[in-house]
């Protein structure tokens, strides 16, 4: 087991970037035999959540996230093949992607990367994406789709894919985001949550599986 | 072009705080930032292109190549006055999947490139207009943005099928950009615009004095 103290370690090396630091203690947890699982949950998950908390609160800026979550990754890259051979199953497995006609992929990007740090198992399906991806996607026993749009021109789109995945018997749930939506907009064409920036993604894919946020 | 817009990105406040931090998260970023570098050194083919316009002008009515009609006045009126208009395509000739894949799909080094190659766009912007200026020594020059309805928070004067139609008048000298249905450049990287070339203006000097 790691000490409280190695435990808030991890979790400032988290949020300071320190992917160096990170690395050192998960190998120590995974030498020590501690249940990884909790190691996830307690001190590395709640770690981007805090990332995600300064990001959105402008206390920190997107490089600072970045460099966050590749320390994240750092720990992932050791615990994943680990928990992979005990059946571990994600927190979720969510789909995202880009709709039909937009080329943009910055902010699904980020989505992407805050999403693996909070433990969700994410097939990104790129930019470009036509309405059967996302139905197969959902075939493949993605829980929640992740649709952006930075266009107004493209954010039309995401109505059909709503209606066309709304409509077919499976209960993938639907969040949306990207410079051009709002709550409004979510609301009106039926999206089961919205994402305001990239750790308001994380907490609306948490809200739509009923998860505390 | 690759090194100011280095030199930019690295003075926005959002890269300049981690890098001005330094220690380990700091030295994450430099690399990443020689990463995205490297990418754009081997993948960019910047590439302007301008094309003089043929116009029509009629009433506030300006027709474009009989492609493109624009409701403007006051673009009518300096045609009316001696003013050319020239358009031009801007683009650095790759594709952000491509990025991607020469960044082995790292998307915290793909982030940074793709800021990267934005900087990278306005410094090819910048030069062209340089180059433009060369040409046109005695003119005055005004870019005229092509904002499309799809843009978020700008007002729209052109829509995609207008944007389409202006992109048809590079005929084979277009670089290879293309727009989506829904009026997305591809490559990303890419930027269209009209530019206004103003005729050399009379100076009339009356009084002697003037001249010594």
């Amino acid at each position: 087991m790691l000490s409280e103290n190695e435990m808030d370690e991890l979790f400032e090396a988290i949020c300071d970037g320190d992917r160096e630091t990170v690395v050192e203690r998960v190998q120590k947890a995974l030498d020590l035999g501690m249940d990884l699982g909790d190691l996830l949950n307690e001190a590395m998950i709640p770690a981007m959540a805090e990332v995600g908390e300064q990001f959105s609160s402008g206390e920190i800026f997107v490089p600072e996230m970045l460099v966050a979550a590749r320390a994240m990754q750092g720990g992932i890259d050791i615990i994943e093949p680990v928990l992979a051979a005990s059946d571990h199953e994600p927190v979720g497995r969510v789909c995202i992607g880009s709709v039909k006609g937009d080329m943009h992929d910055i902010g699904k990007n980020l989505v992407v990367m805050m999403l693996k740090g909070a433990g969700f198992k994410v097939e990104d399906l790129g930019v470009d994406v036509p309405i059967s991806e996302f139905e197969a996607a959902v075939e493949r026993g993605n829980q929640v789709v992740c649709l952006s749009a930075l266009l107004t021109t493209t954010k039309p789109e995401m109505i059909n894919v709503i209606n066309h995945l709304h409509s077919s018997s499976n209960a993938a749930r639907i969040v949306i985001g990207g410079a051009v939506i709002t709550q409004e907009y979510a609301d009106a064409i039926g999206a089961d949550a919205f994402g305001e920036d990239a750790p308001g993604a994380v907490k609306a894919v948490k809200q739509c599986l009923g998860m505390t946020a | 072009m690759l090194n100011v817009a280095s030199s930019r990105l690295r003075r926005q406040t959002q890269f300049r705080r981690l890098l001005a931090k330094g220690g380990r998260s700091a030295a994450e970023l430099e690399r990443w930032l020689e990463q995205a570098y490297a990418c754009l050194a081997t993948l960019a083919q910047p590439v302007a292109v301008f094309r003089p316009l043929a116009t029509q002008v009629d009433l506030g009515q300006v027709n474009i190549e009989n492609q493109v009609t624009m409701n403007n006045p006051a673009l009518a009126t300096d045609l009316n006055s001696g003013s050319s208009l020239s358009t031009y395509l801007l683009t650095l000739g790759y594709s952000q999947a491509k990025a991607f894949d020469w960044l082995d799909r790292d998307y915290m080094v793909h982030h940074v490139q793709s800021e990267l190659a934005r900087e990278v766009l306005y410094a090819l912007g910048r030069a062209a207009h340089k180059c433009a200026k060369d040409v046109n020594r005695d003119h005055r020059l005004r870019r005229i943005p092509v904002r499309q309805e799809a843009m978020p928070g700008g007002s729209s004067l052109w829509d995609a099928s207008r944007v389409q139609a202006l992109l048809t008048v590079f005929g084979k000298d277009n670089p290879g950009v293309s727009l989506t249905d829904a009026g997305c450049f591809q490559p990303l990287s890419s930027l269209l615009g009209l530019m206004m070339i103003y005729p050399p203006k009379v100076v009339k000097i009356t009084s002697p004095a003037a001249i010594y």
